[in-house]
């Protein structure tokens, strides 16, 4: 099978600053595909932002290659690489009308007036600023900063588009409301674009896929629902989403067990691990239930030692008789089942169960 | 507020009149704070002032304007005068020539060499502006240091002392810190994040100074003028020690009513003209700009 040559390709990249012991990027690489909407996502410090001044060529990198359709750009000065890029804190020209913002690229490229005022209109309509045109950014909100600061990035129609956690500095509605704009922009004008964020749920609504970030190094790169239900470590199931990790080791590989303090646990079938192996048995706790009954697998006893309602459910903790902390949801209706101090029983599907490797 | 709701009127102004009266025992607190300060303002600053706009026009024979008609008659003193406006804008202008690559590099590399930069220019900020005239008169002197060092290479320098071209150096050498201080306050506020947008929209370095970092500048650029300009305006001691009998400024002339002729009038007069241009300059940067920024930068 022979496969299209990448868009964009880190090759092995690395980042020392200068006297420091450690890499701040240690090794990444990835290749990511025309079109594509790629987070970069990872707790501060994690080499997320690194990894992006690299490919926007603000930063060298210390060592390996980043590939464009096929070439080493590390050598080309971060103006001539033709990358769009937005940053948190929008960066707009604090001396010129959002026209003059959306505009300046393109008169950087000398395109003709005529050609510029068609295409900045076009671009601030797009974001639904047709009628701001004429304002400084200090007499627009941040979310209108956010939207002229957008099409800037947009209106030269750049190979690649970069953004810098552009969300981080607006309220939670509006983020939202900007994440599924942004979403529809990049799909519609089919942009490559890679974003920046620690806010997992941002991740997961907005990417194609989700490169997961810690210390310097890429975690796992893949679909948000795989890095959800199948993260391949004990961070990247934890920092995506909520996750009981449960320590056991595999006892039956064929039947596809694994033993733990709270009995033995079956899990589900995508998983392949030798007798033995030291393993965590990952349940999300929303795919732990409340039973009736104590089943024979799958399920175990909590006395229930928190719960935190969030109206339409609640998030229930409890501990096992061997003191295992299991996390889960319940619905508003079951909150009363589920009050402090009182003994439960939980159940889960043995396809819900997934198995990762744990270092000894 | 109150007349818009007559319901409430009443009962907020029965509420207020207790709090009434301690907001004018608070309202006078800070006059007490200030009262020493005014009374030496006063007593020290605007009272002689008025005495020296009194005196430009009291004659012997009571009020006239015959020493405003004799200055403004004169060609000699409003030579003088023009010297002083057109000397001020040469001194300016190339503080501000000199000042900008030093603001600049101390603001964008904020490092040891930055560090370093503002630390030399503070510390010509500190010393006595006297100690920094006698240095050039050494340094520019017929047996100076510029003078030798051509002889070496056999070349007999014309005389630089007691010059126009000293007297400018000089002033531009003492007052290049204020332009480089008010340049820098301005320089360092500008994002950094801001260059680099630049860059990534396809910028030069150069395009991104030219349409980013200079236009973000001209605050800078202005205060530091309007600064060096209206403090040069007024500059005594260093063109009368550097520069020669030509080159008088009008601070120059001033003294010289004084101390030769005793023509305090004519002196009073001056000082009066040359009042009226520095708070006129003042008014313009006023209107345009907000003297506030002059002084919070």
């Amino acid at each position: 099978m022979t496969q299209a040559q990448p868009f964009l390709r880190l090759d092995a990249v690395s980042k020392r600053y200068g006297g420091r012991a450690e890499l701040a990027v240690e090794g990444v690489s990835a290749d990511i595909r025309e079109g594509e909407f790629v987070s970069l996502l990872g707790p501060s410090g994690s080499g997320k932002t690194t990894t992006l001044m690299m490919i926007a060529g603000f930063e060298l990198p210390s060592e390996g290659r980043i590939m464009l359709s096929g070439s080493d750009i590390v050598g080309i000065p971060a103006h001539r690489r033709n990358f769009g890029m937005v940053f948190q804190n929008y960066a707009l020209f604090p001396h010129m009308t959002a026209f003059e913002n959306v505009a300046y690229p393109l008169r950087l490229r000398k395109q003709p007036s005529s050609r510029i005022d068609e295409k900045v209109k076009r671009y601030l309509d797009m974001v639904g600023l047709a009628r701001f045109a004429s304002r400084r950014p200090a007499e627009l909100s941040g979310g209108q900063q956010q939207r002229v600061a957008l099409a800037r990035a947009l209106v030269f129609e750049p190979t690649v588009v970069l953004m810098d956690e552009p969300l981080g500095a607006l309220d939670k509605n509006l983020r939202e409301q900007m994440q599924i704009e942004i979403k529809e922009l990049q799909k519609k004008l089919g942009i490559t674009l890679i974003y920046v964020t620690h806010d997992q749920s941002e991740a997961m609504t907005m990417s194609d896929r989700i490169a997961v970030f810690n210390n310097g190094r890429i975690e796992q790169i893949a679909a948000p629902l795989e890095i959800y239900r199948r993260p391949e470590t004990r961070f990247v199931g934890e920092f995506v989403g909520e996750s009981n990790m449960i320590e056991g080791r595999v006892g039956d590989a064929t039947e596809r067990r694994v033993e733990t303090e709270i009995g033995e646990i079956e899990y589900g079938p995508d998983s392949a691990f030798g007798a033995g192996m030291p393993v965590f048995a990952m349940i999300r706790p929303e795919l732990i239930t409340l039973a009736e009954k104590l089943p024979p697998r799958n399920g175990t006893q909590l006395t229930v030692t928190r719960t935190i309602h969030f109206g339409d459910r609640v998030s229930v903790e409890g501990t096992t008789v061997g003191g295992t902390m299991l996390r889960f949801r319940a619905s508003g209706r079951e909150a009363a089942v589920c009050a402090t101090g009182r003994q439960v029983n939980v159940a889960w599907r043995s396809d819900d169960v997934h198995i990762l490797a744990r270092g000894q | 507020m109150s007349a818009a709701d007559p319901t409430i009127a009443p009962a907020s102004a029965a509420a207020n009149a207790p709090s009434g009266r301690h907001a004018f025992g608070r309202g006078l607190r800070p006059w007490l704070l200030l009262l020493p300060v005014l009374l030496f303002v006063i007593g020290l600053f605007v009272l002689p002032l008025l005495g020296i706009l009194r005196l430009s026009v009291v004659g012997p024979n009571g009020l006239t304007l015959e020493a405003y008609a004799d200055f403004f008659s004169d060609p000699f003193y409003l030579r003088v005068l023009g010297r002083t406006l057109i000397t001020a804008l040469i001194v300016t202008f190339f503080c501000l020539l000199l000042g900008y690559p030093i603001a600049y590099v101390a603001a964008r590399y904020a490092g040891t060499l930055g560090t370093a930069l503002l630390l030399i220019v503070t510390m010509s900020f500190w010393t006595s502006f006297l100690a920094r005239t006698y240095a050039w008169m050494v340094i520019l002197g017929s047996q100076g240091l510029v003078a030798n060092v051509a002889r070496v290479f056999g070349w007999e320098p014309p005389q630089m002392l007691f010059t126009g071209l000293a007297a400018n150096i000089g002033m531009i050498h003492i007052l290049l810190p204020f332009m480089v201080l008010s340049l820098f306050a301005v320089m360092q506020r500008i994002d950094p994040n801001l260059l680099r947008a630049s860059t990534g929209l396809g910028a030069t370095p150069f395009q991104t100074f030219r349409r980013v970092f200079l236009p973000l500048s001209v605050p800078g650029m202005i205060n530091g003028c309007a600064l060096v300009y209206i403090v040069c305006l007024g500059f005594y001691v260093t063109p009368e020690l550097l520069g020669g009998p030509k080159d008088q400024m009008i601070a120059r002339l001033i003294g010289s009513q004084i101390e030769q002729l005793l023509d305090w009038q004519e002196a009073a007069t001056m000082a009066a003209v040359l009042l009226v241009v520095t708070l006129t300059i003042f008014a313009v940067y006023d209107y345009f700009f907000g003297l506030d920024r002059l002084w919070r930068s």
